[in-house]
């Protein structure tokens, strides 16, 4: 191969960060653009990963490190695709680099002025059950390892006063005259990993998400049970922060629904009785129960986990359709009304906090991304693979392909994302090199 | 200690976040009283452009030949000051760290004792960078060819890709023609392709591939050596080939489960198949009328054992009762407790087949949970549409089959959505049986020494983050050799080890791990303890000596502290580097 | 310096989980007692109890051994050798002595920083209601256990599998050959400092005098002793060369 082509790799979770460190590794110069202040996606959100429980940042901070140091790889976090021409060996990309309004090779990562900063903004990473402030690091283990002042968010910004953090930093990096930046790119290819969106189930009325305080998202779950998360890993109901005594969780909420989402999204069921049994790890007396239709612990592990979780754990699966959810004005305790799909009735239960395991879903950058680029979204939104069992990681553009969730629920899960990106990399190392040699 | 050592300390504010608890200058004062300090500063950012440019020149200035800056964790840290050592013309192992900050000045408040124990935590450097050697980053050569063993889909997919990029691939297969078990398939899903429309054009394209020899009623006799040169003997319709490859792909595929004679009357009553016998028949054409078919899932998996995933052993002690519980597994009753994950799809896509051909025939799949995962699901709305009736059953009362009047079978079970015994008249009943790990893997996993999983597919270097590598480096796995796949991710992951090899061999000359163990000879017994624990394999015990392979090695150390003559010793955390550590914890005890 | 006592704590962290997690506890602010200070190595399994010995020796009076939780081993199964290792170590210290709490392993991962900054708390309180290590009264047992846990013998019942016999068995096993061991290695000491007999070497050990016999006639069969001389009804034994 000629010496240092190179590539674009759009989103820093799992799958973009694999795909970085593959093509990096092979010889190519990779730009790795992010949107959000720091790599690591999803998975830097999750507590354990199933099936062997490892912890997650634990595995995937070391990876998002490499990503930092290494030689070939050019990190654009706080970024976004402007716009892209060109076919395959020859892409011109714009990229956004937006104001970050904190100096990258001046921050430490000290993180003094997020103490002093005045206003407080739901934390995303923490699914909103912390705070963060205005200038913010997104998360302990970020990286780059340094801050981002929020514009929307930020008093001088908005209002034109304040300026305590770059007074107290006493690195001179705050820079508030910081101006967005457009870069262009020129690479030899494309790949798309933009992962995927968690459904807002506030659209399904009768769950009362949203409304009910104590029903939440898997996602907002990971967070809760997380070591370093909000709680410090402690299951603490959000409307009195006390434990509950019974748990359950509601599967396929927003997926295999022809309402929302026609599609299994494969790994759910997976995560839920992960949950399940880091509940009953953390806190042995809380009840815990799934209610699913079909529970699809497939692939390497997870039907051995599943039994697992009923014999040693003492999880209880309930095949069921869950009805409605009232809350209890009192206790805020809720009572689920479901129908028990193996005898046909109808019955109540009542417990302390309400998991809804919610589709996950294409993010809507895909749309734009697919404008730009040309490549096609099949009917769900996800990027379109060349073909579905030969190609599976080609896009529909030459020279373009994808890793991860964005291609839809494949399998869904890391490893296989991990696998998609090393796949993308050979696509594109097959696809230039024969170029090469035409 | 060799050289007199003159070391250099520089301690770090990093703004306030050292200094504004911990006195720094009284730490720098305390350093200088060190012995073998011979230059002791503070910065207020080290890690600056300033701070690293101070090491450089001070490097030079004092002609110091060990460096320990005290500042935060060496985990993000370490890398740019081992750099900055080396820019001033220290060999970057010659550094130490002392961390002062996440495990001192932002864990304490009280600023005495801080500062004393910042002072204990730089001694202990001080004291361990006295016993510090150079070490190299070794090099290795990769041979840029590569052997990849099972000529199935994936084998093929890994051939054709790694020879697409310009590297010799030997394609090695034990049977007379190339394919795999997907030859024996007719149509595919989930697009319902023939079979040799995806499979034909692999198979022209590995054969005519100028950069593919390809070897078919061929099996591997031995490999020697390690990544980037192992040695091939393999047979060939009886005679001895051999050569030589810088990387391995295994595509050794898996077995489709038999159901032992007798289980659910298979090989008992005529009509009772398997579903890839079904598929023959759909293939050559033999299903001439509407009939009436039941299909029964999770036949041979799903079997309630319960394994602890975690505790995966080494295989050992597990290699051999695997492969009689897999050969046993063609005639007793015992199954596989995992989910084998293409048999539901499988069965719908015959079914749907089936439905196609005869829109009169009555199709029933009787099931424990329907997992069609992924857009799968559309597949399995699909399947109803044309009728075919999905029933479930529970693992504790599984169907049972009868003779029926008429030359016809029943079918028996309990059907808990109606709370009732019901059966079924039928003419032929398709058990889904699981892929299952093949012999061939395991006697292969055998001799290149990859532990096994549980279930006895090969085993990943990591589940999660690095699927597709084995604990031996520059050998890999692609397909189903590793657990069940379907095609498309058969094929993702057979590019993805084709990534994975084509980085080696395309980099030609890899950096191994610099911290490795090394034995001595001269106190080596070679009583093979060593090589039994280590996780790498990279422990070789000849002539009574045991040897470290560098390129296999990752420095864990395991076999340091087991080895019973302390012939072995690891590279930068020798017991003199650590003992200097502990020494130091408390009070000064340099000399 | 101080009134009360401040135990010290001697922490060895693996360096892929456990010091990550104690680097997390710095960075979440986590505040927790300044008594440990801690060594990073690769993985816990580079930990040799020798090294948990020589912390005594150096002044600790209490060594906690961290790694990845199992199953987590960066290096696969590092830490199922670390904590085999600690176990048994921990049942023979007892026999000599030394409260097996002052030995501790725990597994830290890199995202349980409270969970690092509360473990030293307690340990350090833990340890704080034991009291200072006695250094003084056992510091020949220490010594005697040093050699022993570095002696060709001791490593390799440590580390072999020993798969003909049932686990608890092969520990009972292996905790007594070990303590056979140090009582071999206490005769060795004292006969390191000059020659000796039965009775003296009773008298400074506390062993029974048929118990010293039997290891000096191993120590002779060695050809590590030898009977120099012979005085009042008794033989002295000296250290051949
Ligand atoms: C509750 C829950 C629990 C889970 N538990 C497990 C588990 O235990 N084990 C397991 O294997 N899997 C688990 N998963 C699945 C796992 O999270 C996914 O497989 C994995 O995160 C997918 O990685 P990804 O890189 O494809 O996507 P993501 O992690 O979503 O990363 C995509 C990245 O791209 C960025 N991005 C998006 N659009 C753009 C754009 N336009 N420009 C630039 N950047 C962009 C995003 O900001 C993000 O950083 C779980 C999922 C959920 C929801
Ligand atoms: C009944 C059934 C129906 C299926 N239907 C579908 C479908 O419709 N769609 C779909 O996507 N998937 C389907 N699958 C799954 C599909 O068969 C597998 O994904 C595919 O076979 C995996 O290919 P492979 O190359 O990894 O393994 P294999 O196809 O098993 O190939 C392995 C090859 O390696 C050779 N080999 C083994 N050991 C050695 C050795 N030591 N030396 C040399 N050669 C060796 C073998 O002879 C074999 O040729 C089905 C599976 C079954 C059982
Ligand atoms: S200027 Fe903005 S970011 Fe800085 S402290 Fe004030 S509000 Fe926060
Ligand atoms: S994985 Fe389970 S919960 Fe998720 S959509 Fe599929 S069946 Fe429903
Ligand atoms: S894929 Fe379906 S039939 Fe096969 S084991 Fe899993 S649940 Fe059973
Ligand atoms: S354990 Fe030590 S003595 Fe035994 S073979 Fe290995 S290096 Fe040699
Ligand atoms: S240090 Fe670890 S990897 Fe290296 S030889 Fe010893 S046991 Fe194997
Ligand atoms: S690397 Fe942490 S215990 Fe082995």
């Amino acid at each position: 191969m000629k010496d240092s082509k190179s590539v674009l790799v759009v989103g820093g979770g799992i799958a973009g960060i694999q795909a970085s460190l593959d093509a990096a590794d092979r010889g190519f110069k990779v730009y790795l653009v992010e949107k959000t202040p720091s790599i690591g996606g999803r998975m830097a959100q999750l507590d354990k990963t199933f099936p062997t429980m490892d912890c997650s940042i634990c595995i995937l901070a070391p990876k998002m490190a490499e990503c930092y140091r290494h030689s070939n790889i050019t990190l654009l976090t706080y970024s976004e695709v402007q716009d892209a021409k060109g076919s395959i060996g020859n892409f011109e990309v714009a990229v956004l680099k937006k104001a970050r309004h904190v100096k990258e090779d001046k921050c430490v990562g000290c993180g003094i002025c997020t103490e002093k900063c005045p206003v407080k903004v739901p934390n995303e990473f923490e699914m909103g059950l912390a705070d963060r402030k205005a200038i913010y690091m997104p998360f302990p283990q970020a990286v780059p390892r340094l801050t981002t002042i929020d514009e929307e968010n930020c008093l001088f910004f908005q209002k034109g006063t304040c300026r305590v953090c770059e007074k107290l930093c006493e690195a001179g990096a705050i820079d508030f005259d910081e101006k967005p930046e457009e870069i262009v790119l020129n690479v030899d290819a494309i790949i798309l990993a933009t992962g995927f969106d968690v459904f807002n189930p506030k659209a399904i009325t009768a769950y009362g998400y949203g409304k009910y305080k104590n029903v939440i998202t898997a996602m907002e779950l990971e967070r809760l049970i997380c070591a370093s998360g909000p709680t410090d890993g402690y299951i603490l109901r959000p409307s009195d922060g006390k434990e509950p005594e019974s748990v359950v969780f509601i599967q396929c909420v927003g997926s295999r629904d022809q309402r929302y989402n026609p599609y299994c999204s494969s790994i759910c069921c997976k995560y839920a009785i992960k949950d399940a049994v880091l509940i009953r790890e953390h806190h042995p007396e809380i009840d815990t129960y799934v209610f699913y239709i079909d529970l699809r612990a497939f692939g390497k592990g997870f039907q051995e986990f599943a039994n697992r979780s009923k014999e040693e754990y003492g999880i209880n699966y309930i095949r069921s359709n869950p009805g409605e959810i009232r809350e209890d004005p009192i206790t805020q305790d809720l009572t689920i009304w479901y129908e028990d799909t193996l005898t046909r009735t109808i019955k109540p239960l009542t417990v302390g906090l309400v998991v809804l395991c919610t589709a996950s879903i294409p993010r809507p950058d895909n749309k734009k991304l697919s404008e730009l680029i040309g490549v096609e979204l099949d009917d769900l939104g996800f990027f379109r693979a060349s073909h579905d069992i030969d190609h599976p990681v080609d896009l529909t553009v030459p020279g373009v392909y994808g890793c991860g969730f964005c291609l839809g629920p494949r399998v869904g899960d890391i490893p296989h994302s991990v696998m998609q990106a090393g796949a993308a990399v050979a696509r594109m190392s097959e696809e230039l090199a024969g170029m090469e040699e035409a | 200690m060799k050289d007199e050592p003159r070391v250099g300390v520089f301690v770090c504010h990093c703004g306030t976040n050292i200094g504004g608890v911990v006195d720094v200058p009284e730490v720098v004062e305390y350093a200088k009283t060190l012995p073998y300090v011979v230059y002791a500063d503070r910065n207020l950012y080290t890690c600056s452009e300033e701070g690293l440019n101070n090491i450089r020149d001070t490097i030079k200035e004092y002609n110091l030949n060990r460096v320990v800056v005290a500042s935060c964790t060496p985990r993000t840290h370490e890398p740019l000051f081992r750099v900055a050592c080396q820019e001033g013309g220290l060999n970057p192992y010659l550094f130490e760290m002392a961390n002062i900050r996440e495990h001192c000045s932002w864990v304490h408040h009280d600023s005495k004792e801080a500062t004393e124990k910042a002072k204990d935590i730089v001694r202990m450097a001080v004291a361990r960078s006295l016993w510090l050697e150079p070490q190299e980053e070794p090099e290795l050569e990769i041979k840029d060819s590569s052997l990849v063993i099972g000529g199935g889909i994936s084998g093929l997919v890994a051939a054709i890709s790694l020879a697409d990029q310009g590297f010799k691939v030997y394609l090695v297969e034990k049977e007379a023609e190339l394919g795999g078990l997907v030859r024996q398939l007719y149509k595919l899903y989930p697009t319902l392709e023939d079979t040799s429309e995806i499979l034909n054009p692999h198979i022209e394209e590995a054969k005519n591939h100028r950069n593919i020899e390809v070897h078919t009623s061929t099996t591997i006799k031995d490999i020697e050596g390690y990544v980037g040169n192992f040695h091939v003997t393999a047979i060939k319709n009886k005679e001895q080939i051999e050569f030589d490859v810088g990387t391995i792909i295994v595509a050794t595929g898996a077995w489709n489960y038999h159901p032992p004679e007798g289980n659910f009357q298979y090989g008992v009553l005529d009509g009772v198949m398997t579903q890839l016998e079904l598929e023959e028949l759909l293939k050559e054409g033999k299903l001439e009328r509407p009939e009436i078919i039941v299909m029964i899932q999770c036949v041979g998996s799903r079997v309630g054992e319960i394994w602890s995933y975690e505790l995966v052993g080494l295989f050992h002690s597990q290699a051999t009762r695997l492969l009689s519980k897999i050969l046993g597994a063609r005639g007793s009753e015992e199954g596989w407790a995992y989910c084998s994950k293409i048999c539901c799809m499988n069965a719908i896509k015959n079914a749907i087949l089936i439905k196609e051909q005869f829109p009169e025939s009555e199709v029933t799949i009787l099931y424990q949970d329907l997992r069609t995962y992924k857009e799968y699901e559309d597949f399995y709305r699909r399947a109803r549409k044309l009728e075919v009736r999905f029933l479930k059953y529970i693992y504790e009362i599984p169907p049972e089959i009868s003779e029926a009047p008429g030359n016809k079978l029943r079918v028996s079970f309990y059907d808990p959505f109606a709370g009732e015994e019901m059966s079924i008249i039928c003419d032929k009943v398709a058990l889904s049986t699981p892929l299952i790990p093949s012999k061939d893997g395991i006697l292969l996993a055998k001799k290149l020494k990859i532990p096994l999983d549980q279930n006895g597919f090969l085993m990943e270097a990591h589940v999660k983050l690095r699927p597709i590598d084995t604990q031996i480096e520059g050998i890999f796995l692609a397909g189903t050799a590793a657990g069940p796949k379907d095609i498309s991710e058969s094929i993702v992951s057979a590019k993805a080890a084709a990534a994975r090899a084509s980085i080696l061999m395309g980099n030609k000359v890899i950096k191994t791990e610099a911290l490795t163990a090394v034995v001595n000879q001269d106190l080596c017994i070679g009583c093979g303890l060593c090589e039994e624990l280590c996780p790498y394999g990279a422990h070789i015990v000849k002539d009574g000596k045991s040897t470290v392979i560098e390129a296999l090695c990752k420095g864990c150390g395991v076999c340091v502290v087991a080895c019973p003559q302390k012939a072995i010793s690891a590279k930068h955390y020798t017991d003199d580097q650590i003992l200097a550590a502990v020494k130091n914890a408390f009070t000064e005890q340099l000399t | 310096m101080s009134v009360g006592y401040e135990p010290k704590i001697l922490g060895f962290l693996c360096n892929w989980c456990s010091y990550a997690g104690a680097d997390l506890a710095g960075v979440s602010r986590f505040e927790y007692p300044p008594n440990a200070r801690v060594i990073r190595v690769m993985c816990s399994g580079r930990v040799d109890p020798v090294h948990i010995l020589e912390g005594f020796k150096s002044g600790a009076d209490g060594v906690l051994v961290t790694g990845c939780h199992p199953g987590d081993c960066h290096y696969v199964s590092g830490n199922f050798s670390t904590e085999r290792r600690v176990e048994i170590m921990k049942k023979v210290v007892n026999k000599i002595g030394i409260d097996p709490e002052r030995i501790r392993l725990e597994w830290v991962s890199a995202s349980e920083g409270r969970k690092y900054a509360e473990l030293v708390k307690e340990y350090t309180d833990s340890i704080r209601k034991l009291g200072p290590f006695p250094l003084n009264e056992i510091s020949d047992l220490l010594d005697a256990a040093i050699g022993a846990f570095g002696s060709e013998r001791v490593r390799w019942l440590m580390n072999k599998q020993l798969e003909e016999i049932e686990p608890e068995k092969a520990e009972n096993v292996i905790i007594t050959s070990i303590e056979r061991e140090i009582e071999r290695y206490q005769l060795f000491q004292i006969l390191e400092k000059g020659n000796s007999t039965v009775s003296e070497m009773a008298k400074q050990t506390n062993l029974p005098s048929d118990v010293i016999v039997q290891h000096l006639i191993a120590l002779m069969k060695q050809g590590t002793a030898a009977i120099t001389a012979e005085a009042e009804h008794e033989y002295i034994y000296t250290l051949s060369r």
